[in-house]
């Protein structure tokens, strides 16, 4: 194998990988407060037993996890602007995208969260004097979130991996920079292998975090 | 939860998403023209093309290329500043429509095209289609290429692609999303051969050191164009003015050189892009 | 107020169709390779020599926590550089999801073989069978049994993960979608039939897992995730 090891051309750009790496914090905080808060919403929806709240939600959640998100993506970003009279930038258009995707798989985990927990709770609570949005507030939400908080930061690595995807509309994060590197120094295999690093050595740590989270979770049942 | 409680979070969601989306209303009035002096810049489409377009990895800017030169200049010519917005050769088209761009330097006028955007009269510039090919890969002519064991590499949707498929169809033809893809398929070994005009492949050749360019007869030296947006004569005069001044006054010439020599490529062993100098 | 006009999308369909082959033929692909290797990591995994058990870990642990996408553009434009190998689209995109989605396999099979209860292998043990027998026949039919949702919704997932192949020269339906879009300047159509019909596909096959899951439900097998 003939080949000139180029990693200097990579480091020698400090600034186009820190450009990367914050373009990359911005759209997953983004996407991750846009896609809980809106996956609340739509669990609580799936929740109702009012079929004109449940119905569109179940509709919401079965569309957005059942197609691609890169199409989503490219439809925000190419056909709808068609439509609108105003401009969608590549963030917006990425963010759209990948928000929505989260928030119907986390809609699920919400609604699984508080479906799993006993009636007790509720027949307790209300003995208690509670309201049933009191109940909801004070006594099952925080219960709940304490059984899907694994499932919830799973979803975030997923939206932390999903960042890459803005790169097919041009979005500076992580992958994008190591492209233009690996497009101007014609070095692909330094700079894709740096970006492969860099997320790992990232997202390594959180992952196994995790993990801990989840066994101290369970052990306090 | 009660009916009330529940929609009303339902329409708090909905307004809060609204709003998060931070809306950017389109210029609504006025020609191009108009709307760019409005506006308070000229918005070009650019893509990792040298020596047409590119991106400075440090400051993220793009900041040359010829494209970049002579939209500047169009621009101060405008008053007003110049805006970069990264496009691909195939979505340029589309960015045109939806009114994300105001030009597209570099493309070609082809008569598909012209049903969805305008071209100017007078050329940008000329350049010949050439192909950077494996050292051991006989070439000489297209008819050389036109084999289903030859795997050549182009950007989706450009006059490249456009070329290859209707002039080597036996060829087994990859079609990237740009420029920059194209040739990293070719160091990959993934395609015997890139076909890209005469300068990009110069510059990568530079840098990749192996390959070997080569013009295939037929020549097929050709005039580059401009896309604008359809029914717009004033902005369409004045592209077509600016043009023509520009390449009669040897500017154009100029800026090619320009970039050639800031990358280390002697510009008096390179092709010129104005068909008078051949 | 915008003309829609479905008229091009129609004529060509036939792109997107072929586009529709690709994409299952690669999900397929990916899987049958993908499963077995999967099963490998997993049982190297959980074997008792370090020697064995790290790099699997290590290799598993790196391709779940590294983007899918970052990881087609190395397989795509790197590794041939490194081996000099010629390899066409197809093979390239194969190689990078039979190898992405067997990382997360490997935990599937590896949730599934340690849910069954020690004891089973203990009696098989017993009964004069070897370790690896024990596994063979006594633990990873009863495993696998468990495993067959988590292995459809990761299919599933797959099949969506697939998409990626468009950003490099794979012809799946994706990347016709961005074919014809760019042919017939008709974005809005041509995406969004091409949405359509990934929800169809996509949505389909989601059915089919959910009536799997209710049958093991009912029949009394517990299932892992």
């Amino acid at each position: 194998m003939n080949h000139r090891w180029n990693f200097d051309a990579v480091w020698a750009n400090p600034e186009a990988l820190l450009a990367g790496a914050i373009g990359t914090l911005r759209i997953f905080s983004i996407c991750l407060v846009l896609g809980l808060s809106l996956g609340l919403l739509v669990g609580l929806g799936r929740y109702s037993k009012r079929k004109w709240i449940y119905l569109p939600a179940s509709a919401f959640v079965e569309f957005f996890r059942n197609t691609p998100v890169l199409v989503q993506i490219l439809w925000f970003y190419f056909a709808l602007p068609m439509l609108l009279p105003f401009e969608i930038s590549p963030l917006m258009a990425a963010a759209m995208g990948i928000s929505l995707n989260s928030a119907a798989f986390s809609g699920e985990i919400f609604r699984g969260g508080i479906q799993s927990l006993e009636r007790g709770q509720w027949e307790g609570a209300q003995a208690l004097g509670m309201t049933q949005g009191q109940a909801m507030r004070r006594v099952i939400l925080p219960q709940a979130i304490k059984r899907m908080l694994p499932a919830l930061t799973n979803r975030a690595i997923e939206i932390f991996k999903m960042s890459t995807l803005a790169s097919a509309v041009a979005y500076v994060e992580l992958l994008q920079q190591g492209k233009l590197i690996a497009s101007i120094h014609f070095n692909p295999i330094e700079a894709y292998t740096v970006i492969a690093l860099l997320f790992f050595v990232f997202l390594y740590p959180l992952v196994q975090a995790t993990y801990v989270l989840e066994r101290r979770l369970r052990q306090g049942d | 939860m009660t009916l009330d409680r529940r929609a009303a979070l339902n329409g708090i969601a909905a307004g809060t998403l609204a709003l998060a989306l931070p809306i950017t209303a389109r210029a609504q009035a006025g020609g191009t023209l108009d709307q760019i002096k409005q506006r308070g810049s000229l918005r070009i489409g650019v893509t990792q093309a040298p020596p047409w377009f590119s991106k400075d990895p440090k400051t993220g800017e793009w900041s040359s290329g010829f494209g970049i030169s002579m939209g500047k200049a169009m621009a101060s010519e405008l008053g007003v500043k110049l805006e970069t917005v990264e496009v691909t050769w195939g979505t340029s088209i589309a960015a045109l429509q939806a009114n994300k761009i105001d030009i597209m330097f570099m493309l070609d006028a082809t008569p598909e095209r012209a049903q969805a955007v305008d071209f100017p009269q007078s050329p940008l510039l000329y350049y010949s289609l050439a192909v950077l090919a494996r050292d051991d890969l006989p070439v000489a002519q297209w008819s050389d290429l036109n084999k289903p064991s030859v795997r050549i590499a182009v950007p989706q949707a450009s006059s490249m692609d456009k070329f290859v498929t209707e002039n080597t169809p036996n060829a087994t033809i990859q079609r990237f999303p740009g420029n920059a893809e194209a040739i990293a398929a070719f160091q990959a070994g993934r395609a015997d051969a890139v076909c890209l005009f005469h300068p990009p492949l110069l510059v990568a050749r530079k840098t990749l050191g192996t390959g070997r360019i080569v013009v295939p007869k037929p020549a097929k030296f050709q005039a580059s164009s401009a896309a604008l947006r359809k029914d717009d004569k004033p902005f369409r005069d004045f592209v077509d003015n600016t043009f023509a001044t520009h390449y009669k006054s040897g500017q154009t010439q100029k800026w090619y050189e320009e970039f050639l020599a800031s990358f280390g490529l002697d510009p008096k062993a390179s092709p010129p892009v104005m068909k008078e100098m051949l | 107020m915008y003309q829609w006009d479905f008229a091009p999308v129609l004529a060509n369909s036939g792109m997107l169709a072929a586009g529709l082959v690709n994409t299952l033929k690669l999900t397929a692909t990916a899987l049958a390779f993908g499963v077995p290797l999967g099963l490998g990591l997993a049982l190297l995994r959980l074997s008792r020599f370090r020697l064995l058990s790290l790099p699997a870990g290590f290799v598993v642990e790196f391709f779940r926590t590294t983007p899918p996408l970052v990881q087609l553009f190395w397989f795509f434009f790197a590794l041939p550089i490194l081996i000099s190998v010629e390899m066409t689209p197809f093979v390239a995109a194969a190689i990078t999801f039979s190898i992405q989605s067997s990382a997360f396999f490997a935990e599937v099979f590896r949730a599934g073989i340690v849910s069954i209860d020690r004891g089973q292998s203990e009696a098989a043990r017993a009964l004069g069978m070897s370790g690896a027998q024990a596994m063979r026949r006594v633990v990873l039919p009863q495993a696998v049994k468990r495993m067959i949702p988590a292995f459809m919704e990761r299919s599933i997932e797959l099949m969506k993960t697939t998409t990626l192949v468009a950003t490099v020269s794979y012809a799946d339906l994706l990347f016709q979608a961005n074919e014809l879009a760019q042919k017939t300047f008709r974005p809005l159509e041509v995406f969004t039939v091409t949405a359509l019909i990934y929800f169809v596909v996509i949505y389909a096959a989601s059915l089919v897992v959910h009536r799997v899951e209710r049958r093991l439900a009912t029949s009394g097998e517990t299932t892992v995730h």
